[in-house]
């Protein structure tokens, strides 16, 4: 986690910053990958998060950059009295790069590594359940062997039920618990390997992205607000 | 953890339910059954010698009412009687439709007053007996 403390100190007069359209200024409008969240520095001090600026003609010095992006600096002219569209990407950095890469091989590790006894125990409870299903089945049969026996009119059938299919099915249930015995152990502990497992992937540290084009960025800079504005300064303390 | 515990307590107790509901050494109630060992499904109700002359020829009829216990049986069902005169040909079967309340009358030709006479009888079906009870009766007016 990281905090970021500004220390802010209203100071200049509006004057600088020129978002009034005057006969001598001309507008930028800015195509900037990523669009959603760049950040831009005019001439070193004005420090804003726009899509247009309006700036007095002439050469202006920009300095572009987004989370993960390198700092791009380009002096763009700005002609009077017009609408100039300026585009541009912002390179990956190769820090963040790097940082995807960690990040994403960490997270697939975790994955994995929570997966296999998940998998593991979901296939557990499916052969309990299948294991149970049998053997519940056999002891059926015994049950249905015993009516049998119960209407049974015939010696010979009878003779056989007893002595061929009876003993069939009980060694069929005996076995049978003794597999439904073994599934359920081993759904219990696949159960609470990935209890532990999670636990334990639970405390692994996901790698953190230090960008150093951030700090390259940030300075004291002037920030717009409104018809006034602030300096401001930032820096970054990691309190991991 | 305790819910490991559970499922491992559910697991036995699931096993537990699901012992074999049969003792084999216990079925031995049918009277079908080869094996059977329960109250006796025959017995001899009455027996009496008849004396049949036919001219010169006099036959002494040993007849002997069964009574076949069908209360014994654990279904109520038809039935064959196989009869047997021990050492003896004589052979003879009774379907269940042909006794009347449960009895039925076996008849020995040409028996000698006063001596012992013993019928081996068996229930089955269809071709199939159970094992042999003997029943004996002395010839006597």
């Amino acid at each position: 986690m990281r905090a970021s403390i500004h220390i802010s100190a209203l100071v200049l007069p509006h004057l600088l910053y020129l978002s009034g359209a005057a006969q001598t200024t001309g507008t930028l409008r800015l195509l900037i990958d990523p669009g959603h969240n760049f950040t831009f520095v005019v001439d070193h001090q004005y420090r804003m998060q726009q899509r247009e600026v309006t700036l007095t003609e002439g050469p202006h010095h920009f300095a572009f950059w987004a989370p993960g992006r390198m700092v791009v600096d380009t002096t763009l002219e700005v002609v009077p009295g017009r609408t100039i569209e300026y585009l541009l990407h912002l390179p990956e950095s190769p820090a963040y790069r790097t940082y995807v890469q960690e990040y994403q091989a960490w997270r697939t590790r975790k994955r994995w590594v929570n997966a296999a006894p998940l998998v593991a125990t979901l296939g557990g409870v499916a052969w309990s359940t299948v294991a149970f299903l049998n053997m519940r089945r056999a002891y059926q049969d015994l049950k249905d062997d015993q009516d049998h026996y119960t209407h049974g009119n015939v010696p010979s059938d009878v003779m056989m039920l007893k002595e061929g299919t009876i003993p069939a099915h009980e060694d069929a249930l005996s076995r049978r618990r003794t597999m439904f015995g073994i599934a359920a152990g081993t759904t219990v502990l696949a159960a609470g390997a990935t209890y532990l497992v999670h636990r334990m992937t639970r405390k692994w540290q996901a790698p953190v992205f230090d960008d150093r084009e951030k700090l390259k960025f940030d300075g004291l800079t002037w920030w717009p607000q409104g018809a006034d504005g602030v300096w401001c300064l930032r820096f970054t303390i990691p309190l991991q | 953890m305790s819910t490991h515990w559970t499922i491992l307590i559910a697991g036995v107790l699931l096993g537990s339910c699901y012992k074999s509901p049969i003792v084999p050494d216990e079925l031995r109630n049918n009277p079908f059954d080869p094996d059977y060992d329960g109250p006796a499904v025959f017995t001899l109700e009455d027996h009496h010698v008849d004396v049949v002359i036919n001219g010169a020829d006099t036959n002494r009829v040993l007849r002997c009412e069964v009574r076949v216990h069908e209360e014994y049986f654990l279904n109520p069902t038809t039935y064959v009687v196989h009869y047997a005169l021990q050492g003896d040909t004589l052979a003879g079967t009774v379907q269940s439709f042909a006794i009347a309340d449960e009895v039925f009358t076996t008849s020995i030709q040409r028996v000698t007053i006063g001596q012992e006479y013993c019928i081996d009888l068996r229930l089955g079906n269809t071709g199939s007996f159970a094992s042999p009870v003997a029943l004996c009766a002395i010839a006597e007016y």
